[in-house]
């Protein structure tokens, strides 16, 4: 038996991504690597890995985030010659040799692939034991049936593939030799591969032959690869075998997709009880599900020293006779005491005690039944409660409750009842609505006992299902506040998915990424935050604001010397509050969908809490902004001056936009920088309830070789940060009715409120006039002392007689050298017929 | 001319003794009388008698014109002429016509005789009945207002849906639909407009009774006048103050009708109704002229407003009378104006469908066509047990057959094909609104439905009795995907779950009713209330469906805590409430379970008959109550004995739905012709010979790709799978055909959405459309004929025998020879085929 260090993975939401495909998502997203064949290798060999996709030039590297890969040698870019061509918005392909280490670690890997000029978005890679062979049929029908199956070694893993096709469903059979007794394990990674980006439609079933050509088992969904099926049995004769892999009838037969398909002896239980232990604790465990049986076994967990995150699992993959399970159990380690259930423990009476913290470990063994458990809390202590149930692969769907310990009068509600929980309770911080995790059918609770005294805390399935493979953990805890930040591409900037995923230095320059802020389960920020880096690499600094605990988007800017070496590095952005005393616990988080569905409703995304950062090639120009002299009033208009740099010969055209505005301010959108020109003039309009705060404001730049609402091929850089502060405006306007006649003179009078004083005088103009309504000059001027201000106007013969509404005042404030428009009031001004005509 | 008298009552029948009990009016007893409960009423019986020692009983059934219609004991019924029966006392004299003419309701308390025409001239005829004056419907005390004052809103059509019964009411004022809600009604009319709509001070000016007299303008129009015993009791009631009623106002509690049952001879016969109601304090009371009339078929039997019964054209259809929230119907029979009628020898039962379709035919004086050939058996039964036309193999080899029970055998052999459990799967997910989605939120995604459709197969592969096919999907708990039988909860339009749309499902489905009119008000054709409505909603208030391990997978489950739906009127919860039936407990409980046992349970005729029903007209084109869903009392069987027997059968056969259906294919009367003969030629209802059908859309086309063995390909399905297999609508790929054909769109469980109705674009599609022209032109047939240098005749008797399953004619094949180059070149046989395939005997099943 083995078990693998300690990794942590975390989760969460791409939530522009989300609202783009919840809204109308009328373009395909496009990707520097959109897919990579073949999806997995051999521990100790070496594999060709080809990654297809665009902007491919000058390869550099190809990086694991977990190690035990290394690249030997690349090949290319050439012209994407996959016939099956899974996307066709990969024309190019880099092939890389890549050495997979004896001891490298088993299961999922994601993989960077950069080149000078870019870091693509990871592909996810698995790494397993068994030698793989090739399916070898070239088009449907090759071995499409018990006596065309293809001869496989029992030990083997195929790499096969579904040909798409619209009149045909592709079958792929294959034969292999079986004695009876024999355990015989069969696991498909089909869906879990993410084969392509956001496809998720690979949804492949397992049909088992025996000698006697009757099907002996069939795996469809699995509850612990949920979309992808297993099978194992224990041999009941001797003979010839057959597997078949197929796709269902109607899902998406005309997909082509590929698999890995785990042929052999090894141990496949389905779920283990405990599920979790502490650090460094030899585990008895049992598992089940296993074709032979269940077992009883022992497992050395790793002694971490950091306390895990309430996603973070170890990858238990159970081994017999040098065979390992192709993916892992997950279990968790934590410090709190294994609390074993003791079965009868229906009633109030049975109810199994236990202090906090701790982790409370059952089974829900038949349908109806309900565990109870027995806590004392005292008055206003408040305690979490995590449930891992679906979360870990078991096929219970828990609910939980708390009441008193004592028998409960009829129609008494439970103090608390949770069945399932939302991403963010459950600690997948980054992610979108229309996700749906299995994790999310766990419950998370913060109960805060309103008196001292024992209560009960019940589990049952939520469907009233119960069987021996219903496990279930819930680790209790004091309550612990908590938080995490991960990077953000902010609703109506497009996808902006390099920003979204990568961190993207070029040398000498800037970049900068939106950061969103997150609230733990229970927790209310407040105070100040601030930010910290762990593992930037020499050359790379961060400079980050402090914001205020309300504010949930945040700007953070990474700074690259010209000297910055290219490469890929991990780093965790973490937020911390200011307030040293505050105990809350911080999380970095970024989640990547590589096993989507249609509409947005990811159900595999994956977490993590590094994220990826490559310093690369700098780009061909930089941005510069001075600081603005005064700032925003509410209802006003500023002007900033963008001043392109471009680096040597470079004379391409540019787009520049901000990249994130604060709540309340808008922003006219991109301006394009024509060959030879060097400025571009920002104008941002602040909202009547914008927040009266000082902001740290950049913009961004990027090339148009790509696609730049997508941020997929161009070459991007941003702004230094400048304050802009947003203030009360100057003086409000409020309109008097008013009136003219077609063809006279007339007058407006507005009355003036004064906010704050200003220097000199101020032009002021009307907006929005009807037409045949012009304002005369000379236009009025006004100061901070004057309390109205009259407009003269004159309507033509022509101007259409009637009411009109939303009259406004433009004020124009000189400060410091720098014009401020701010608009105000709400007029109506009614034109008349000429009387007696 | 024979007499229809039977001789032993010859000489004898000559007096005629009437023994009445009629219901005391408003339950008030005469002086020194008890009241007469309703209970004790029965159906008048006559005595008929010679000397006094030797009686014979005869039922009365109708009279018309000068003839009374009696049936005897053993079950013969003869016909009477009373010509000279006349009123012999008081009793009768004063409605002498009202007695001939309406029915044997004795009008006074005392003795009569009647004299009859008949050979033997009665001797010393008295007649004798006991009642109490049936009076008038004006109360002579107190006006009630549910007793007196509603029923005349509901006579007057005022609360009816198109007045002010309508949801909004009309011309600003609402009264409830047919009366579900009197405390409503009481308000709305004396206190919503204070002082307009009843005026207490001077009552005649009440807008109420200007309007309903046309003295005001009325959108309704003239509903009575001031002398009608309507008004009076809406002015009566006025005058007393227009009062409420007091909390233990007499409710009804059933009406009654007389005669139960009518026949006829002969057309433009004319029987009056009398109806009576019963009241929870006891009394019963004569309510005809406040009751409505419909009929189910007026071409047999027409009813007017006061309950007149006229015959027409030869056949069975009901009456009905409607009062309160209560619905009763008689039976009508009309048989030929000529006695000339025999049972043809042959027609011999052969099981008990035979047995409870000819007595219902031979009562009704209907013949039976003759049996069906060999040929339109074959092509019948494997239509209709596979969905496909028999191959010219199939066919050769069955007509060749001479062995005796070659017909039994084929059923045995048709229904353990593989085809067998595609039609039923088809069938049931038309009626389960089966149907895939690619948008995994709406819980409806196509690999449920995928699911769900194999779960279906699978059933009905493995014979699952349907029981225990209705039981697993009703009491469901689990994953759409690994408990497919869950999809019952979550196949719904636009994925929405909502309980009063189950419950409304469940009951149309398997019960065969329909309660949704019920929701907003008592069921005004039926026995359904609100009561029973919320009750059984509430079975289905606690059923979850939440999003499970993936966005297209959904847990189904219940709440058991969850709380019972409300009634709409009061907002008072009704705890879960079988229809018809108890109220389970089910506290902390799924109450589906407890419903899923009661719906199922062989104690459950409603279920047992419904599901049998469903499986008969499957190869009858029309239940024995038809719409299969639609039972109700307005709505009756056609043949009450064998819808009654089909389910008991089925509880006996432990719902073994292939043992019913091969007692339904074996019986003769599925092997009945479907050329109809003189005597059968006005019957739709009643099996007498076998009706031709339009083929369903999905047979229609399976049976074009089979008879020319090209196929129909289907997205998302390989090639090979038939139209038939397919796990949702073919429409939904775009087949014109299908949509062109009525195929269901699967929207609601109503047994109807797969529409048969033939169509002029049909007829159009077929002629100039692309399916049977694309599929002459894919097929392979006269190729292969032609390649084997096949004989004309033979070429030509293959492609017969490939659409038609008949060889042709002589006839049709000199046409053939006469229109056909020599030899036939491949266009002349395309030509052929496309006439063949367009032909209405391709079309049709017969």
């Amino acid at each position: 038996m083995s078990a693998r260090p300690f990794r942590a993975r975390l989760t969460f939401t791409l939530t522009a991504l989300g609202l783009l495909l919840s809204s109308n998502a009328v373009f395909a997203i496009q990707f520097v690597v959109e897919y990579a064949l073949p999806r997995g290798a051999t521990r100790g060999t070496t594999v060709e890995v080809s990654f297809y996709g665009k902007h491919l030039a000058q390869p550099q590297e190809v990086v694991s985030n977990r190690g035990g890969i290394k690249l030997l040698k690349f090949d290319g870019p050439s012209e994407n010659k996959d016939k099956n061509l899974i996307t066709s918005e990969a024309p190019q392909c880099v092939t890389a040799k890549l050495e997979i280490a004896p001891n490298c670690p088993l299961g999922e890997h994601q993989l960077s692939l950069r080149t000078s000029e870019f870091l693509a978005e990871p592909v996810l890679f698995f790494v397993g034991t068994q030698p793989i062979v090739n399916e070898t049929e070239q088009k449907i029908g090759g071995n499409d049936s018990l006596e065309k199956a293809e001869r496989i070694p029992l030990s083997c893993t195929v790499h096969g593939q579904i040909h798409g096709g619209s009149n045909a469903i592709d079958h792929d059979f294959y034969a292999f030799d079986l004695k009876a007794g024999q355990r015989l394990s069969i696991e498909l990674e089909a869906a879990r591969l993410g084969t392509t980006h956001m496809g998720g439609e690979n949804d492949c079933a397992l049909r088992l032959y025996g000698p006697d050509g009757k099907v002996i088992a069939v795996s469809d969904d699995t509850a612990l690869f949920v979309q992808d099926p297993l099978i194992t049995i224990k041999a009941p004769l001797d003979g010839r075998y057959v597997i078949e892999v197929t796709q269902l009838v109607g899902s998406a037969a005309t997909l082509h997709t590929v698999y890995r398909l785990h042929v052999g002896t090894f141990p496949r239980p389905t779920t283990v009880y405990p599920l979790g232990g502490t650090p460094g604790e030899k585990l008895a465990i049992i598992l089940q599900g296993d074709g032979l049986g269940p077992k009883n076994a022992i497992v050395a967990l790793p002694d971490i020293k950091v306390t895990p995150g309430p996603i973070e699992v170890f990858e238990y993959f159970p081994e017999e006779n040098n065979q390992s399970a192709p993916s892992p159990l997950p279990l968790r380690i934590t410090a709190h005491r294994n609390i074993l259930e003791t079965e009868p423990n229906d009633t109030l009476e049975q109810a199994k005690s236990f202090t906090i913290p701790s982790a409370l470990n059952g089974v829900i063994q038949k349908p109806g039944d309900v565990d109870l458990w027995k806590f004392r809390a005292e008055k206003d202590q408040v305690i979490d409660f995590r449930v891992f149930a679906r979360t870990l692969g078991t096929p219970l769907d828990p609910k939980i409750w708390i009441r008193p310990a004592r028998p409960a009068t009829e129609d008494e509600r439970p103090l608390a009842e949770v069945d399932d929980a939302t991403l963010q309770e459950r600690g997948y911080f980054d992610g979108n609505s229309r996700w749906q995790p299995r994790g999310v059918l766990d419950p998370a609770l913060t109960f805060r006992a309103k008196e001292s005294g024992e209560y009960i805390l019940g589990i049952e399935d939520t469907r009233g299902l119960g069987k021996t493979d219903f496990i279930y953990r819930i680790e209790v805890d004091p309550h612990t506040d908590s938080m995490a930040i991960h990077p953000y591409v902010p609703p109506g900037h497009g996808y902006g998915e390099p920003r979204g995923v990568t961190l993207q230095i070029p040398q000498g320059n800037r970049w900068t990424t939106i950061f969103r802020i997150e609230e733990g389960l229970g927790t209310k920020l407040k105070g100040e935050i601030q930010f910290e880096a762990i593992g930037l690499p020499p050359g790379v600094t961060m400079v980050s604001p402090k914001v205020d605990a309300k504010v949930r988007e945040v700007p953070i800017q990474f700074i690259a010397t010209n000297d910055a070496k290219p490469g890929i590095s991990w780093v965790q952005i973490l937020a911390r509050p200011v307030d040293s005393q505050q105990r809350i616990a911080s999380y970095c988080q970024k989640a990547m969908v590589f096993t989507d569905r249609r509409g947005g409703f990811a159900w595999r995304p994956t977490w993590t809490d590094r994220l990826p950062l490559a310093v690369i090639n700098n780009a061909p120009f930089h941005l510069e902004m001075e600081q603005p002299p005064s700032g925003l009033t509410r209802n006003g208009e500023l002007e900033l001056t963008v001043k392109v740099v471009r680096h040597g010969n470079w004379n391409g055209p540019l787009e520049v936009k901000p990249d994130w505005v604060p709540a309340g301010i808008e922003h006219g959108g991109p301006i394009e920088v024509a060959p030879g020109q060097t400025t571009a003039k920002v104008r941002l309009r602040a909202k009547g309830d914008a927040a009266l705060a000082t902001w740290k404001f950049c913009v961004f730049g990027s090339t148009l070789d790509g696609i730049p609402v997508e941020g997929s091929g161009c070459r991007l850089a941003s702004t230094p940060f400048v304050d802009l502060t947003v203030s009360e405006p100057f003086v409000s306007v409020t309109f008097q009715r008013a009136s003219v006649e077609k063809g006279a003179k007339g007058q407006i009078t507005a009355e003036l409120k004064q906010h704050r004083p200003f220097t000199g005088s101020a032009k002021a103009t009307l907006n929005r006039l009807p037409t045949g309504v012009r304002l005369l000059e000379p236009f009025p001027q006004i100061t901070s002392n004057d309390k109205t201000c009259v407009f003269h106007i004159e309507a033509s013969s022509d101007a259409l007689t009637g009411q009109f509404k939303d009259i406004q005042a433009e004020i124009s404030v000189n400060e410091a050298g720098q014009t401020i428009r701010q608009q105000s009031g709400s007029g109506v001004l009614r034109i008349d017929a000429p009387r007696g005509k | 001319m024979n007499s229809p008298i039977p001789r032993i009552l010859r000489p004898v029948l000559c007096s005629v003794v009437l023994l009445f009990q009629t219901p005391s009016v408003h339950g008030a007893p005469e002086p020194g009388k008890p009241p007469v409960s309703s209970k004790q009423t029965t159906s008048p019986l006559w005595h008929i008698w010679s000397d006094g020692k030797n009686s014979v009983e005869a039922e009365f059934l109708s009279l018309d014109g000068d003839f009374v219609q009696v049936r005897l004991r053993s079950g013969a019924t003869h016909r009477l002429n009373l010509t000279k029966l006349q009123p012999a006392d008081r009793i009768f004299a004063e409605k002498a016509k009202g007695f001939i003419t309406q029915t044997a309701i004795p009008t006074a308390t005392g003795s009569s005789s009647l004299a009859s025409s008949t050979p033997a001239q009665p001797t010393n005829p008295t007649a004798a009945a006991s009642s109490s004056t049936a009076g008038s419907i004006v109360p002579t005390g107190e006006v009630s207002f549910r007793r007196d004052v509603m029923p005349v809103f509901f006579r007057a059509n005022c609360n009816s849906g198109g007045c002010h019964g309508a949801a909004p009411g009309k011309d600003g004022f609402r009264l409830s639909l047919f009366g579900y809600d009197a405390a409503g009604d009481y308000f709305r009319l004396t206190q919503q407009m204070l002082g307009r709509r009843i005026d207490l001070a001077a009552p005649e000016e009440s807008l109420l009774l200007l309007k309903a007299t046309g003295d005001v303008t009325h959108t309704g129009g003239t509903l009575f006048d001031k002398k009608s015993a309507y008004y009076q009791i809406l002015l009566k009631w006025i005058e007393q103050g227009a009062q409420n009623d007091s909390a233990n106002v007499a409710e009804v509690t059933g009406i009654r009708i007389e005669p139960a049952k009518l026949l006829f001879q002969g057309p433009s016969k004319r029987q009056a109704l009398k109806v009576f109601a019963s009241y929870s304090d006891g009394s019963s009371r004569d309510i005809t002229p406040l009751a409505l009339y419909v009929t189910n078929n007026k071409t047999t039997a027409d009813i007017n407003e006061d309950g007149l019964v006229t015959s027409g054209r030869h056949g069975a259809t009901d009456v009905f009378a409607r009062f309160n929230r209560f619905t009763i119907g008689a039976p009508v029979v009309v048989l030929p104006q000529e006695g000339t009628f025999e049972w043809p020898p042959d027609a011999k039962p052969t099981n008990f469908i035979d047995e409870l379709v000819f007595a219902k035919l031979k009562h009704l004086q209907i013949q039976p066509s003759g049996i069906a050939s060999d040929e339109q058996f074959l092509r019948r039964i494997t239509l209709d047990l596979t969905g496909l036309p028999p191959t010219e193999d199939e066919i050769r080899t069955f007509v060749a057959s001479i062995k005796p029970d070659k017909r039994e055998r084929l059923a045995d052999i048709l229904l353990a094909r593989p085809e067998y459990a595609d039609v039923w799967a088809a069938r049931w997910g038309d009626w389960l609104k089966l149907l895939g989605d690619t948008n995994s939120g709406s819980g409806t995604d196509t690999k449920a439905a995928v699911a769900y459709h194999a779960w279906l197969v699978e059933q009905f592969r493995n014979n699952v009795p349907l029981d225990r096919f209705i039981h697993a999907q009703v009491a469901s708990v689990g994953s759409n995907f690994s408990q497919p039988e869950t999809n019952f909860y979550t196949m719904l339009p636009a994925g929405n779950y909502e309980p009063k749309a189950m419950a409304q499902s469940v009951a149309q489905l398997c019960l065969g009713i329909r309660i949704q009119c019920a929701e907003c008000h008592n069921h005004p054709f039926d026995r359904w209330t609100q009561d029973d409505y919320y009750g059984f909603v509430s079975f289905f208030t606690g059923v979850r469906r939440k999003m499970a391990s993936e966005p297209r997978e959904y847990y189904i489950f219940n709440d058991n805590s969850a709380p019972p739906a409300k009634h709409q009127l009061d907002q008072r919860p009704m705890p879960p409430r079988l229809l018809g039936g108890g109220e389970p407990n089910v506290q902390g409980k799924d109450p589906r379970n407890a419903l899923a046992d009661w719906l199922t349970s062989p104690e459950n005729t409603l279920f047992a008959t419904s599901m049998a029903n469903r499986v008969w007209s499957q190869f009858f084109g029309i239940g024995v109550v038809d719409p299969i869903d639609d039972l109700r009392i307005t709505n009756p069987p056609s043949n009450s004995e064998l819808f009654e027997e089909l389910g008991k059968r089925l509880v006996a056969y432990q719902f073994d739905q292939k043992r019913l259906i091969r007692d339904i294919v074996t019986s003769r009367t599925y092997q009945l012709s479907s050329r109809v003969t003189r005597s059968n030629k006005d019957d739709s209802r009643q099996f007498s010979h076998a009706p031709v059908r339009r083929l369903p859309s999905i047979v229609a086309l399976d049976a074009i790709s089979s008879a020319t063995e090209a196929e129909t390909h289907w997205n998302h399905h390989p090639d090979g799978y038939r139209g038939m297999q397919i796990y949702d609508t073919g429409r939904r790929y775009g087949s014109y055909f299908l949509a062109c054909f009525g195929q269901s769109d699967r929207e609601t469980s109503d047994a109807t959405k797969d529409n048969r109705e033939v169509t002029l674009s049909q007829t159009l599609h077929l002629i100039n459309g692309d399916t049977i022209q694309g599929k002459i032109q894919q097929s392979q047939v006269v190729t292969k004929l032609l390649t084997a240098k096949t004989p004309p005749e033979q070429a030509v008797e293959s492609l017969y025998l490939r659409s038609l399953s008949r060889k042709p004619s002589g006839e049709e094949l000199a046409v053939f020879k006469k229109l056909a180059a020599t030899p036939p070149t491949r266009v002349d046989y395309d030509r052929l085929w496309w006439a063949l395939l367009n032909s209405t005997e391709f079309l049709f099943q017969h």
